[in-house]
């Protein structure tokens, strides 16, 4: 019986054959934690990916529906023992789904043609400052309160001197967290480095379009970064990018994100900044911590200046996920809700009032949870950690 | 989206298989969020004449969750609320669909967790523990599932509900209930209890050049009066493909290795510790190292805890077996073990709780090796034929379920099988929850509906 042949051939036979079914990752899978469902777990998706492709299974409509909210936050590949690549099993099924038209995916494509237009995106970006004004912004869009007119870069580098670096400043990074790089530019700085802006040239980087399956408007962006005639070093200061640039750069530049960066000078930076008498939760993003690897450096970083607590849930997904939460609206806000919850049981069995921030280094996570209903302030690491230099001895400044 | 039974085919492929190897083929699944929505459903099921089956994580590895052809699974994943903890009286009423690391890790903030510890803790839910009386590393000193339940509240086949518990009914029904791999109903609250976290713990792993000599300290340790909290073996092989994904610092060299715990007040910990590093350089031991701190000995439990999962490194197929032989007879059986893999060329490898001679062989493969689901059947009964004749039990903690069920007359005559086949229809008369289960064909045992296709022992 060979219902659908042809179908998700791009998938290795290896990789879906090293899952044994055990269901050891089922508890790190976000939309399996919110629904209790076998279909909306990593083993479920692997069985029905695995069984489409030998033309066990048709693909049907739940099967559609069940890798569209797959979150591809990859909770689930370091959870694995039997080390399933699951990137490498899902990427190629998510464009494949999308390699033709889909009337669902309108509105997703539209997003992902403004945030690679900078122009529309900066047209877009006032019209929600406008709407947020009015309070007219639709639940669907989570966006930040944004500041106008946007904050402006200095025109000349600081530093001059020191070692060359290029701060990647992306697409909606850049039009609705400008702050983020300012502070990233005054930690660098203080540090002695000499910040480059990649600036509108370059753009966005096409994390976003790969995240949702459209690959082939992700490799055109990488080509042009590619080609680019930059700085060797790309430091990076949204978590999703960041690991998209990496692979995408991979032995061409080197590709760091920011908390990377500044965990190697951990010890000048012991020197520049100082204490201060507030509590930092710390929501570690997906593309950092499970597909990274950095976990512990954001959190030694922010004990320089912090004291510091952690949430007990192993890193699980607060939803965002790109543009999953536009697409997928109601499983990211169940994810979501699971997430506020696990805030909540911290912020008062730590006791309400000592939880000054929660620190996450990602743009989608940033705005998705900010519309979630917190009481506490949702900031990048960088600007806690920018806001806590001593003026005073800074290594760099001319 | 509760309430409703599903039936899409890509579902039902799914919960049709559980971590086994078996597969079934049921009609629908439905996910309840309360005990009047089991209710429902159970009299619904009955209703139409359906056998039912509840299912947790499935994470059981006996086919215990695999459902009968044209069943409906109950899928309790969603009733997974902790109720209530009294800390006073170290006791909690939870959901079945509770994961049992997710009560641990809740109850950590009063210092108490429950102590039966599976290593598929992170997954399996404590529905399934009760259901297959599960046990983990610490249950050597803690004892297993059955020692942790203090009442059951559990809907019957009938679609009525009861309390099973020592002090309010006539009879103390919670142990023919433990263990019933869900034949007498489903459970849909349990009250736990709930045991003190250790003020001091000493982990010790411990290095061998042979596994009869590490099986001899084993015995030794033992026999001197130490009580560890656990004591777990690992072979060479398996120990290998577990430091490849943990990196917890395991012996590479040795061709067994022990896992020694020992926890308690601080000066009895560093004299067991003391006395244990005393025996097993007695016996051989070529390495000895304790964990240093806490990130070490969770490294150190990850390791053992996912060792089952870190053999889809080696073959892509596994067939795990759950034995218990007389803690004597170890070395000798798990060479009849290595024998009867070697005669059928297949690898095996072992992981164990050395401590109750609880034996996981573990035979690895790949099914789409033409025969190979043959000779794995036959070295799997022969692993057990060999470790009944140590003078061992059929299954340790996985359970009987569908894997095992055939194997249930090699160990009890006609008039016990009769027994239990009296007691199952005491709770269930008419044979329709999770039929076809553990009491095998014949023993007057009249379930309900066809058994399922693929159930292939
Ligand atoms: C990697 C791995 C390691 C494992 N290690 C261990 C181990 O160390 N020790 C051990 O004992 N087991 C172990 N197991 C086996 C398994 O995890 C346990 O048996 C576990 O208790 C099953 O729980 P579950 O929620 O997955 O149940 P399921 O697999 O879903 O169901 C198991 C049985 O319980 C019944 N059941 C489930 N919920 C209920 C309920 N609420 N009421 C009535 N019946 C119910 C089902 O009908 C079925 O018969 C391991 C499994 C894996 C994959
Ligand atoms: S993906 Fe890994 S952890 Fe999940 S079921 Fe498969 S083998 Fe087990
Ligand atoms: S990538 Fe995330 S959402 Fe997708 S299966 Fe893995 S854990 Fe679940």
């Amino acid at each position: 019986m060979n219902k659908t042949q042809g179908i998700f051939q791009l998938v290795n036979e290896e990789d879906l054959n090293t899952c044994v079914n055990c269901g050891l990752c089922l508890p790190h899978c976000p939309t399996y934690r919110v629904t209790g469902e076998d279909i909306y777990s990593p083993r479920g998706r692997i069985n029905l990916i695995r069984s489409v492709k030998h033309g066990d299974l048709e693909l049907t409509k739940e099967i559609v529906q069940a890798l569209d909210t797959c979150i591809q936050c990859m909770g689930c590949e370091p959870a694995c023992p039997s080390g399933v690549q699951y990137h490498s099993i899902i990427s190629p099924v998510k464009a494949e789904m999308h390699s033709g038209w889909r009337w669902r995916d309108a509105p997703l494509r539209c997003g992902l043609y403004v945030v690679t237009h900078m122009r529309c995106l900066r047209l877009f970006t006032r019209v929600i400052s406008i709407a947020q004004k009015l309070k007219i912004v639709p639940k669907q869009i989570s966006v930040p309160k944004i500041d106008f007119p946007r904050p402006r870069f200095n025109k000349k580098p600081q530093v001059r001197s020191g070692k060359e670096v290029l701060l990647f400043t992306g697409c909606v990074m850049d039009a609705w967290y400008r702050n983020i790089h300012l502070d990233t530019i005054t930690l660098l700085e203080a540090l002695g480095y000499s910040v480059k802006i990649s600036g509108d040239e370059y753009g966005c980087c096409g994390a976003l379009h790969e995240h949702a399956g459209f690959n082939k408007s992700a490799l055109k962006m990488q080509r042009k970064m590619q080609q680019s005639e930059s700085v060797s070093t790309i430091v990076v200061n949204s978590a999703g990018c960041s690991a998209s640039l990496k692979n995408a750069l991979a032995g061409s530049r080197v590709v760091l994100d920011i908390n990377e960066l500044l965990y190697r000078h951990i010890t000048d930076l012991q020197h520049l900044l100082v204490r201060r008498n507030e509590t930092v939760l710390i929501q570690e993003p997906c593309h950092l911590r499970h597909v990274q690897g950095i976990s512990k450096e954001v959190k030694e970083l922010l004990e320089i200046s912090f004291t510091v607590t952690q949430m007990e849930d192993d890193g699980l997904c607060c939803g965002a996920g790109g543009s999953f939460s536009f697409s997928q609206p109601a499983m990211a806000t169940a994810v979501r809700g699971r997430k506020l919850d696990e805030v909540n049981r911290v912020i008062i069995s730590v006791a309400p009032e000592t939880i000054s921030f929660i620190a996450s280094a990602n743009p989608g996570c940033l705005s998705f949870l900010a519309g979630g209903k917190i009481d506490v302030a949702i900031v990048h690491p960088v600007t806690l950690l920018a806001q806590s230099l001593s003026s005073l001895n800074a290594i760099g400044v001319i | 989206m509760s309430g409703v039974v599903h039936t899409s085919t890509a579902e039902l492929f799914l919960v049709g298989q559980d971590a086994s190897n078996m597969m079934g083929n049921p009609a629908g699944v439905c996910y309840p969020t309360s005990t009047a929505e089991v209710q429902e459903a159970v009299r619904w099921a009955r209703s139409k004449g359906m056998a039912f089956i509840a299912r947790g994580a499935g994470t059981g590895l006996a086919g215990g969750a695999i459902p009968t052809a044209g069943s409906l699974v109950i899928c309790l994943t969603k009733m997974n609320n902790i109720r209530s903890v009294d800390v006073h009286r170290r006791a909690a009423w939870v959901e079945p669909g509770v994961l049992n690391a997710d009560l641990s890790r809740h109850t950590s903030r009063h210092g108490l967790h429950f102590a039966p510890d599976p290593s598929s803790q992170q997954s399996c839910t404590i529905g399934g523990n009760v259901a297959n009386n599960s046990g983990g590393p610490h249950c050597l000193s803690e004892g297993v599932t059955s020692a942790h339940i203090l009442a059951l509240e559990v809907v019957l086949p009938s679609g009525e509900v009861c309390i099973l518990d020592a002090e309010n009914s006539l009879f103390d029904l919670r142990g023919a209930f433990i263990g019933s791999e869900g034949m007498f109903g489903i459970a849909t609250a349990i009250e736990v209890r709930l045991v003190q976290n250790p003020p001091h713990v000493s982990t010790m792993v411990v290095g061998f050049a042979s596994v009869h000599e590490g099986a001899m300290a084993v015995s030794a340790i033992i026999a001197s009066g130490i009580i560890p909290s656990a004591l777990e073996m690992m072979d060479a092989p398996i120990t290998r493909a577990v430091e490849e994904y943990v990196h917890a610092g395991f012996p590479l060299d040795a061709a067994a290795m022990l896992i020694v715990e020992i926890d308690g007040l601080e000066h009895s910990v560093s004299d067991g510790t003391r006395q244990v590093k005393d025996i097993v350089l007695r016996f051989g031991a070529t390495s000895f190292k304790v964990a240093q701190s806490a990130a070490e000995r969770a490294l150190i439990w990850k390791g053992r805890k996912t060792a089952f999962g870190a053999i889809a490194r080696i073959q892509p197929n596994y067939y795990l077996h759950d034995t218990v032989v007389p803690r004597k007879k170890l070395a000798e059986v798990l060479s009849q073990v290595s024998a009867i893999a070697t005669e059928e060329q297949l690898q095996v490898m072992n992981v164990f709780h050395a401590g109750d001679g609880n034996l996981h062989p573990i035979l690895m493969f790949d099914k789409r090796v033409e025969g190979v689901m043959d000779r794995v059947h036959r070295a799997g009964s022969e692993i057990v034929r060999v470790s009944l004749e140590a003078g061992g039990v059929l299954s340790g903690e996985h359970g009987i379920g569908l894997e095992k069920r055939d194997f249930m007359r090699w160990m009890f005559t006609e008039n016990d099988l009769l027994f239990q086949q009296k007691l199952r229809a005491a709770f269930d008369p008419e044979g329709i929850s999770n039929p076809h289960k553990v009491l095998p064909r014949g023993s007057g045992c009249a379930d309900a509906s066809s058994i399922p296709p693929g159930s292939w022992m």
